[in-house]
């Protein structure tokens, strides 16, 4: 239990180095992707995409940069275009949201769940490239492993509702 | 109460530190919107990392007009998407240029080029163009350089005007390019 990264202390460190190294490391990328994301639900929101027609526009933009018998065409022509309103907000507030737990460790597993929701979006409506990979690397391991109990609000809230979905 | 008091501690400083992370992106400046024309330039931002290109720069005495004339010697730079290292590279662009956007930014990506004389076309030669941003307009190749403001063709070296150039539509330019590359083998 003493050496338990719930309960951290010094003889953990020692004991198991690599172990703590990882945590930290896990921990540290949690915050700067949090940040990142937190970066962009900002920028998302000083552009008005919940309240302007802006993101229809980038979506159409787009539509012209994309093979066009793609994929991505299909899915913006039929899907992001007619309903770029919700697309906006779920995004925006979904950025937000994930950002926030991340960063704070408040519902963690679930602000990567709904981080990983955004990004398959982005990769399905043509928003993909190269540095989407790390990122799906980074939301598995955090929906894997209990960074929230390691270093978070889930910490606390888990020994105060052991039961509960949302802190696990 | 101790246990209360740490997590309000720590609770104010989960917000101290988003508060610190809003003010910094506060630098983001709104002058995106003045700058969509600009060559590669559009009013969402930047030349986008899996974006293709096609620029078309020659003198001007020939009117370009979207399509490719049939006379008159030009140079055709088709801007392929960045490259997997450079794309993973984003990362760390959008990150950093939420706080300094003092400096100026630019990327490598690879660009096509293709010497068209009098509708004779020649093979393609692979090479690299650094698009510039921010401060430094331009978009660079060997030896000569696109002002993204003016769309002036220039000599790197001498700075002195070539031409102009002009973004040409994609698909219909890539179809065109295509059916030369045929004619090419064919011939």
């Amino acid at each position: 239990m003493r050496d338990n990264p719930h309960t951290w202390s010094f003889h953990g460190f020692k004991t198991y180095p690599i172990r703590y190294f990882g945590i930290l490391l896990l921990i540290l990328l949690r915050t700067f992707f949090a940040s990142f994301w937190l970066l962009a639900g900002i920028n998302k929101v000083k552009n008005e995409w919940i309240s302007s027609d802006i993101l229809k526009e980038i979506f159409l933009q787009r539509l012209t940069e994309l093979p066009p018998d793609s994929l991505a065409v299909l899915y913006l022509s039929n899907f992001a275009i007619p309903f770029y309103k919700m697309i906006a907000y779920i995004v925006t507030v979904g950025e937000l949201y994930s950002a926030i737990g991340l960063l704070i460790g408040l519902t963690t597993k679930w602000s990567a769940i709904m981080s990983l929701f955004i990004l398959l979006n982005f990769a399905i409506g043509g928003y993909y490239d190269a540095s989407l990979i790390p990122f799906f690397i980074l939301v598995f391991l955090f929906v894997k492993f209990p960074t929230g109990h390691w270093f978070g609000i889930d910490r606390l809230m888990i020994k105060k509702y052991p039961e509960n979905l949302y802190f696990r | 109460m101790w246990i209360k008091k740490k997590r309000l501690t720590f609770l104010l400083k989960s917000f101290l530190a988003i508060s610190l992370l809003i003010t910094a992106s506060n630098v983001i400046s709104d002058e995106k919107k003045d700058k969509s024309s600009y060559l590669l330039y559009s009013q969402f931002g930047e030349f986008c990392t899996m974006c293709e290109s096609i620029l078309l720069c020659g003198n001007d005495e020939y009117e370009i007009n979207d399509e490719i004339p049939t006379d008159g010697k030009y140079l055709l730079y088709h801007l392929r998407t960045r490259t997997f290292w450079s794309q993973v590279s984003t990362i760390w662009e959008f990150f950093f240029n939420n706080f300094d956007t003092t400096k100026t930014n630019s990327h490598k990506r690879p660009v096509d080029i293709i010497t068209i004389d009098n509708n004779d076309w020649s093979n393609t030669i692979r090479s690299e163009a650094i698009i510039s941003s921010n401060h430094d307009w331009f978009i660079y190749f060997n030896d000569r350089k696109i002002d993204r403001k003016t769309s002036n063709w220039l000599s790197t070296k001498t700075n002195s005007k070539l031409g102009s150039c002009e973004r040409l539509p994609l698909w219909k330019t890539i179809d065109t390019i295509d059916k030369n590359r045929k004619n090419d083998n064919e011939r």
